[in-house]
């Protein structure tokens, strides 16, 4: 419908899911705008994973909710396959609600503690007029089987399952319309570490075998490299990297993900690692910086950094990157580049397939 | 059975260092309504605590990690209570101390980090009043004097023009400040043990590596319980680590043995388990199951269940043996037989 206007840095046909220049801003007391997404433009294509990773505040759940069209965007635009779905109202909506679901976070918080998990899960079936009860049923109970819970967990409700038995739950709900697209919204952050796994292996089997495009919002950027094709870079509102996971934690351009690879703790006895530790807290986004954003917190930064807003600009195929400076910080780089480390006796890793 | 032949092979040069904290078998139990057998949420737990060592407790949630750390303190939530074992702060008895005598032992010989400083701190009084209640209760000091220690222990933890932060209310505040104020607080009446327990879980990757160089620069040579879920975060600070699952201690080692060479089939999945980026891999390997909850009733390896070495003799609890200079709860440590 509106493919004519795209703009040169970030028009690519093969996107399924789209932001283009989305900027959300929400009114404070006092008369202020906060400003929570700044013209982020970011594309899911078909079958792939993309991981947006930044801190709080960074934006990133903003743009998971205004994706879904929970939040109006002050600008830009939303495309889902190639359609502009911005200003579409609800009816028309709902074709797009049947391709393009969401997991949320908090699995407990998610999921109705009165509903049994029948209902839970036939409740997009039932929206969307899926069948009779006993098409339902059925597919209530493939869906739970390829979650991997059991058959009588329909019956059941929320408080009878642990947190990463519910996560599935979630995961088996959002698939329930056969989605072409899937936003997973810190997906696993309520979860312990050994459970973490699961679902995240949970979330690639899925994708890998229903073909799904995916979207991974998550603030720990190890995860996210392990699950994404593709990385984007939030700081304060606005993308500041992105890139091919390897390429982008191998070979970071911006100095904030150098950083954040340099912040993240490596189970791995190193005794006083050297890393880069920022100083300051992220700033408000009501009362955002001049020039680059992340020049107050920046090490290299330069007098130009504080005048004058650095463009976000490709500097290969899938590679962007908004810093005056790219590529030039100095970094213990050793730390984290992509090695094929033998990992430590007894633990494993799998194989691909 | 204690820590303290599991020393012997350590040169990270506390060896002769006294034992400042002895924990002995410790057994924190709740009643649980619906069932006639009570609960434990910690099971017989023992460890030494050495001067200048920062022992890390790693677990995930429903360990018993915190519930070990609250023990401690004689924090033990009702209805929970410690029914058995004893805790020794050098030769004196702490588990036991009447609430005047404990209040003291607080603050003035253990300092405790929590997790959340928003609620940590009391949110209707400014930073200055509350440091300066610790103070002025532990510390024999007139009111202007404790403010000046307030100011001084907001400096000391890296908060910027401390002075005006006397006057600040923690909303104020951001959460990483908050952080350090709870660390000021911690440590005001220079406790000879530190606890903290989950302190940099709440924050960000960039804030939370602030709160790592803190605790490396200000507290390398303190002695410290780190109690936390993340293997990462305790590789970074601790000298030892001592593994917890269902309420027990399942390994312990230095850091540099159980990381570079884990021994306990729990250990090894949640090493398998963890994302990192400084390692290729395809797929993350993870634990299958869930751990068990207060209601499930445990026999045996309470790991069994999701273990996949388990065989027939994991009916029966493995105790926490030393192996090797180490200390592991497994039949069949690294899957051998």
């Amino acid at each position: 419908m509106s493919h004519q206007k795209l703009d040169d840095t970030t028009s690519d046909p093969n996107y399924l899911l789209e932001a283009q220049d989305l900027k959300v801003t929400f009114r404070v007391p006092g008369g202020k705008k906060l400003h929570a997404v700044d013209k982020i433009s970011l594309g899911v294509r078909p079958k792939e994973t993309v991981g947006l990773v930044g801190e709080s505040g960074s934006g990133k759940s903003t743009v998971a909710l205004t994706l879904m069209r929970a939040h109006e965007p002050e600008g830009g635009k939303i495309l889902f396959a190639g359609q502009d779905i911005t200003h579409l109202n609800q009816k028309g909506l709902m074709p797009i609600r049947k391709k393009l679901q969401i997991v949320f976070q908090d699995p407990y918080s998610s999921l109705d503690p009165r509903w049994s998990i029948r209902r839970v899960i036939s409740e997009p079936l039932k929206a969307h007029r899926y069948g009779s009860r006993r098409e339902i049923n059925n597919r209530v109970e493939e869906l739970l089987d390829q979650v991997g819970l059991p058959q009588d967990a329909a019956d059941r409700v929320p408080s009878q399952f642990s947190g990463g038995q519910r996560q599935r739950i979630a995961v088996a709900r959002s698939l329930a319309l056969e989605p072409e697209a899937i936003i997973a919204d810190e997906p696993v952050s309520a979860l312990d570490v050994s459970i973490q796994a699961q679902i995240i292996n949970l979330l690639r089997d899925l994708q890998d075998r229903l073909s799904i495009g995916l979207l991974v919002i998550a603030h720990d950027l190890a995860l996210v490299h392990q699950i994404s094709d593709r990385i984007i870079v939030m700081y304060l509102g606005e993308a500041v990297e992105e890139g091919p996971s390897d390429e982008l934690v191998g070979n970071p351009q911006h100095p904030y993900t150098v950083a954040l690879l340099s912040a993240t703790p490596i189970p791995e006895p190193g005794g006083d690692r050297k890393r880069i530790v920022l100083t300051g807290d992220p700033p408000s986004p009501i009362y955002r910086p001049k020039g680059c954003r992340f020049h107050p917190r920046c090490p290299i930064a330069t007098e130009k950094c504080t005048i004058e807003k650095p463009p976000y600009v490709e500097i290969s195929k899938d590679r962007k990157v908004a810093c005056w400076r790219a590529g030039e910080m100095d970094a213990p780089r050793d730390l984290w580049a992509l090695k094929d480390v033998p990992l430590p006796e007894g633990v494993e890793s799998a194989k691909k397939g | 059975m204690t820590l303290q032949t599991e020393m012997e092979n350590r040169d990270i040069g506390n060896l002769d260092n006294e034992v400042i904290l002895n924990v002995k078998d410790v057994v924190v139990q709740f009643p649980r309504p619906k069932k006639k057998t009570p609960f434990n949420a910690v099971n017989g737990v023992s460890f030494e605590l050495r001067k200048g060592e920062t022992l890390g407790l790693v677990g995930e949630s429903g360990s018993g990690k915190s519930m070990t750390a609250l023990s401690l303190l004689g924090l033990v939530p009702v209805p929970g209570r410690i029914i058995e074992g004893s805790i020794n702060l050098r030769d004196r008895r702490i588990d036991n101390l009447p609430i005047n005598e404990l209040r003291k032992v607080r603050g003035n010989d253990l300092g405790m980090v929590f997790q959340d400083p928003m609620t940590g701190l009391n949110p209707v009084r400014n930073i200055g009043s509350q440091l300066c209640e610790s103070v002025i209760r532990h510390q024999n000091v007139s009111k202007s004097e404790a403010l000046e220690i307030a100011f001084q222990a907001l400096d000391d933890v890296g908060i910027p023009s401390a002075r005006d932060r006397l006057e600040a209310f923690p909303h104020e505040l951001s959460g990483g400040l908050r952080q350090r104020v709870m660390i000021a607080l911690a440590l005001i009446n220079h406790p000879e043990v530190i606890i903290a327990d989950e302190a940099t879980t709440a924050l960000d990757a960039t804030i939370q590596a602030q709160i790592l160089d803190l605790f490396r620069e200000r507290l390398a040579n303190a002695t410290m319980i780190l109690i936390t879920h993340d293997m990462g975060v305790a590789a970074e600070i601790c000298d030892r680590i001592a593994v917890m699952y269902a309420g027990r201690i399942v390994e312990t080692g230095t850091i540099e043995e159980v990381l570079s060479s884990p021994r306990h089939p729990y250990t090894m999945g949640l090493l398998s388990a963890v994302p990192r980026f400084d390692i290729r891999r395809p797929k993350l390997v993870p634990i299958p199951g869930q751990p068990p909850t207060a209601e499930d009733i445990v026999q045996g390896c309470a790991f069994s269940s999701r273990c996949k070495f388990t065989k027939e003799n994991c009916a029966e609890r493995p105790l926490l043996e030393k192996r090797d200079n180490r200390q592991v709860a497994c039949w069949f440590p690294k899957g051998e037989v």
